[in-house]
């Protein structure tokens, strides 16, 4: 059955099932047929048990192609002009099983299709490559999500298996939460709603201690399993590879990898957090792998007119340095919540100009490499931090409003000119990022609107409005408008004509 | 003979010591002798004396507004902790009917209420009571939890509460944002004040009269806010005599338009006897908006650990009990028993009476 065929029939099956059961006739009360068949039987045999999943269904349609503007910088998706930049159907179960008190097994199965390559012009035209990275949703590594063992004793908590962990407290960036890798098959969408489902859960083992109650927490992390950022092959519509393509003029060698059985290649980790009164802070390190790997020039071959790089992509090692903290203090009779952030890499390698060009130049000249030490990278230490604040408003007597004021700032130490992006222009010492956004519940409480605007010290603007509506208990329709605004070269200008989207989602949970 | 009576005196001061400390260990005690001088509850929070108005109310009623308002506070906080089962039914104008429930637990942090009023081992600024929520129903917010601590306020302290929410996608803790207090509780039509943050002391409170509430004697109180941007203009509650219970309560814009009627059913837990709120249904008369809260599967006085309303116990998703005796699901609206009706204008009754 072609994947198109496939799609359609499980969307079909999706609402035959969510609707077999009459909706009342006032009530518009649909039945809830996983919890009628699988979970109520199940939690009554066991009752230890408990289960909760979802389904869910997200289709996003690229603004400019449904209005048949003609892309003009020509990114490469292998002949097609596609429109639907995410076509993906989830289906989620989570368990949890009580083996005694304080003691449980739980974990999550997590199911992907994601069908937009199928749907726009069939398999047999995209490379093979990208087609084995497509085995990888249907991989066990990737529907075995989550698997692990909560042991909870006296002051110690211990979770031991397969997980995502998450440090700090911001919402909309990462800053600390950075431990676990990501799937960035679309690199424009990281929407906070799509963070579960993003975070790439490894195997690990998380033992926190608190020696004083909640005041003080200590929590160390061990883990051994490395995953890098799963990135989408080149031709995927919104992939990094395609958005930012390999010049020909370089060649991928090989990549190089931890080995996750040699413990000094396993990460550790390290956060302590305070609680005094109203303030919520904590601090952290964490002896991480750059989850991108770096590239560096091993070799430059070929003739002088046409030189080839031949480039070494290698996982390095940071030292991340974590800070967060959290106040709420009340202002003039408003209750405020100011929350800071921040993430030291020390030792981040960082792509410099200069090295390549006169590496590349070298050859040109003298048809040999000469500047073998010229390897295109520098380490650096690079500082992110972010200031967020956080109000409910009444706005013109309506109530319910929220208000987020956020900052984002990235700071380069030992800056030159010569430092650019692994995906984007150069390097500034100083980064800076603001954003606003507001949120309101409407229409008898049903339905959320929310919209925020993103903007980028360069002059470009990222923004996203949604609304979401809960139709019944377990059904939840939502849409969204992703746009973006900016010069060719800038962050968000870059994805003006790819990354405008209308997205659209029905999630069934039970 | 002496000694004796010293002996039964002694034995009468324990039996009394015992009874107070037991209202928060096991069985509830009318308000009226759990705070003894009524003083304490007339005038709570500095006030300095009895207006005419309210030395009219004592002469007449017994109490005054604020003091009934006061033994109506304390029911609202039974025993030394509890643990008990919400069940939120929200119906909109078109008739749709969507549900939510969860898990609560709160603690008490002061010894007992005219501790409290008394300001006896608790100040401004303390910790008044901690809860921990756990969401199970709709199956999208399982898991969603939430620990929460409100503190005393008062003179150059304003703070209501400190949160911190845990986020079944996000997987991560928050710190919570207080809400305004005229925003909705999740969404419903019940306001954050309505429900838990509004004070008595908040208030000026006057009697209006004696009325009957479904065959029970009230005192009818009409309370207006003392800030005068308030989003209601009046409250007008009739609050049962004997035990303190508000049965039924009408809430005016600041238009002064009624808007809002809310109906509760107390009911005494068994084997402790506190007065909880079984039911709490409001009706939204511009909007037809309805919502009604049911509580259920009350659990008194277990003595629960610091641990349990501590972040630490949110990304455990922990459903920590199986509610006993759930109520049956209503998903139509012919289902739910009549929205509360308009008691009437008590005021304007008792002035045209006047």
């Amino acid at each position: 059955m072609q994947p198109g065929s496939r799609l359609w029939l499980s969307f079909v099956a999706m609402l035959t099932i969510l609707s077999s059961e009459t909706p009342s006739s006032v009530g518009m009360e649909l039945e809830n047929p996983f919890q009628t068949f699988l979970v109520r039987p199940l939690v009554e045999s066991f009752p230890n048990l408990e289960l909760r999943g979802s389904l869910t269904s997200e289709t996003d349609f690229l603004l400019h192609n449904i209005n048949g503007e003609a892309r003009s910088r020509g990114f490469d998706f292998r002949g097609d002009n596609p429109t639907i930049s995410r076509s993906e159907q989830i289906f989620e179960l989570k368990y949890k099983y009580h083996l005694a008190k304080g003691m449980s097994l739980g974990g999550q199965l997590d199911f992907l299709y994601e069908a937009s390559f199928a749907l726009d012009g069939g398999a047999d035209r995209r490379p093979r490559k990208a087609q084995n990275n497509f085995e990888y949703f249907r991989s066990f590594k990737r529907w075995f999500r989550e698997f692990f063992l909560e042991v909870h004793r006296g002051n110690w908590d211990f979770v031991v298996g397969k997980q995502q962990l998450v440090w700090g407290r911001i919402d909309t960036v990462r800053m600390m939460d950075q431990i676990q890798p990501r799937d960035i098959r679309e690199f424009h969408d990281d929407a906070t709603d799509d963070w579960e489902f993003t975070r790439q859960p490894t195997w690990m083992a998380v033992v926190r201690y608190w020696p004083l109650g909640e005041t003080l927490g200590l929590e160390f992390l061990f883990k051994p399993d490395f995953e890098p950022d799963y990135v989408a092959p080149a031709g995927w519509l919104q992939s990094m590879r395609t958005i930012y393509p390999l010049p020909r003029s370089v060649r991928i060698l090989d990549i190089d990898r931890p080995e996750d059985t040699d413990p000094s290649d396993w990460e550790y980790g390290f956060l302590t957090t305070l609680l005094i009164g109203s303030w919520d802070m904590g601090l952290s390190y964490y002896y991480a792998w750059d989850k991108s790997p770096t590239s560096f020039t091993r070799r430059i071959t070929g003739s002088p007119g046409r030189p080839l790089s031949l480039v070494e992509q290698k996982h390095t090692r940071l030292h991340k340095l974590g800070s967060y903290v959290n106040f709420s203090p009340s202002i003039g009779g408003k209750e405020w919540t100011f929350r800071w952030e921040s993430v030291l890499d020390v030792n981040k390698y960082l792509p410099t100009r200069a090295e390549s060009r006169s590496r590349t130049n070298a050859f040109r000249r003298t048809g040999r490499d000469t500047l073998s030490g010229y390897d295109g990278v520098t380490k650096r230490n690079q500082l992110q931090f972010s200031l967020n604040a956080d109000t409910a408003l009444n706005i013109a007597r309506t109530t319910d409003w929220s208000l987020t004021l956020q900052y984002l700032g990235t700071y380069t130490f030992g800056h030159d000119n010569d430092l650019f992006g692994r995906s984007s222009g150069a390097i500034e010492k100083w980064w800076h990022a603001a954003s606003w956004s507001i949120s309101k519940p409407f229409s008898g409480r049903r339905g959320m609107f929310s919209t925020g605007l993103t903007w980028i010290h360069d002059g470009n603007f990222g923004s996203r409005t949604k609304v979401s509506w809960d139709l019944t208990d377990y059904l939840t329709l939502s849409a969204a408008v992703r746009w973006f605004s900016g010069k060719d070269d800038d962050t968000y200008g870059v994805l003006e004509e790819i990354g405008d989207e209308i997205e659209t989602e029905i999630s069934y949970s039970f | 003979m002496r000694s004796k009576r010293r002996s039964v005196i002694l034995f009468e001061t324990l039996f009394l010591l015992a009874m107070t400390s037991s209202l928060y260990g096991g069985q509830w005690i009318n308000p009226k002798d759990v705070i003894k001088d009524p003083n304490v509850a007339r005038l709570n929070h500095n006030k300095q004396g009895l207006t005419k108005q309210e030395s009219e109310e004592v002469n007449r009623y017994g109490h005054t507004g604020l003091e009934v308002m006061t033994y109506l506070d304390c029911n609202a906080m039974p025993g030394k902790d509890s643990d008990y089962t919400q069940y939120m039914i929200q119906v909109n104008s078109w008739g749709h009917i969507t549900h939510r429930k969860q898990l609560v637990k709160i603690k008490y942090y002061f010894k007992d209420y005219r501790a409290l009023l008394a300001r006896d081992g608790i100040q401004i600024g303390d910790v008044e009571y901690k809860r921990h929520f756990f969401n199970f129903h709709p199956p999208r917010t399982k898991g969603r939890a939430g620990v929460m601590r409100h503190y005393v306020r008062g003179e150059g302290f304003n703070k209501i509460e400190d949160g911190w929410s845990w986020d079944n996608k996000l997987r991560k803790i928050s710190k919570s944002t207080t809400r305004n207090r005229t925003d909705s509780y999740v969404n419903s039509d019940v306001t954050l004040d309505d429900l838990q943050y509004r004070e008595p002391w908040e208030e000026n409170h006057r009697i209006l009269g004696i009325d009957n509430f479904k065959d029970r004697e009230c005192f009818v109180i009409e309370s207006i806010n003392k800030d005068p941007n308030y989003y209601l203009s009046k409250r007008i509650i009739w609050v049962e005599k004997e035990n303190f219970l508000d049965l039924h309560i009408e809430e005016y814009d600041r238009k002064g338009q009624l808007f809002k009627v809310i109906d509760k059913d107390w009911a005494q837990e068994k084997p402790w006897n506190y007065w909880v709120v079984r039911s709490w249904d409001t009706f939204n008369l511009l909007t037809k908006y309805r919502t009604i809260i049911l509580y259920y599967d009350w659990v008194f006085d277990q003595d629960f650990s610091e641990r349990e309303f501590s972040q630490r116990e949110l990304p455990k998703e922990n459903l920590w009990r199986r509610p006993k005796d759930p109520p049956i699901s209503v998903n139509r609206v012919s289902d739910l028993p009549p929205p509360p009706k308009v008691k009437g204008d008590f005021g304007e009754r008792v002035e045209n009476q006047g």
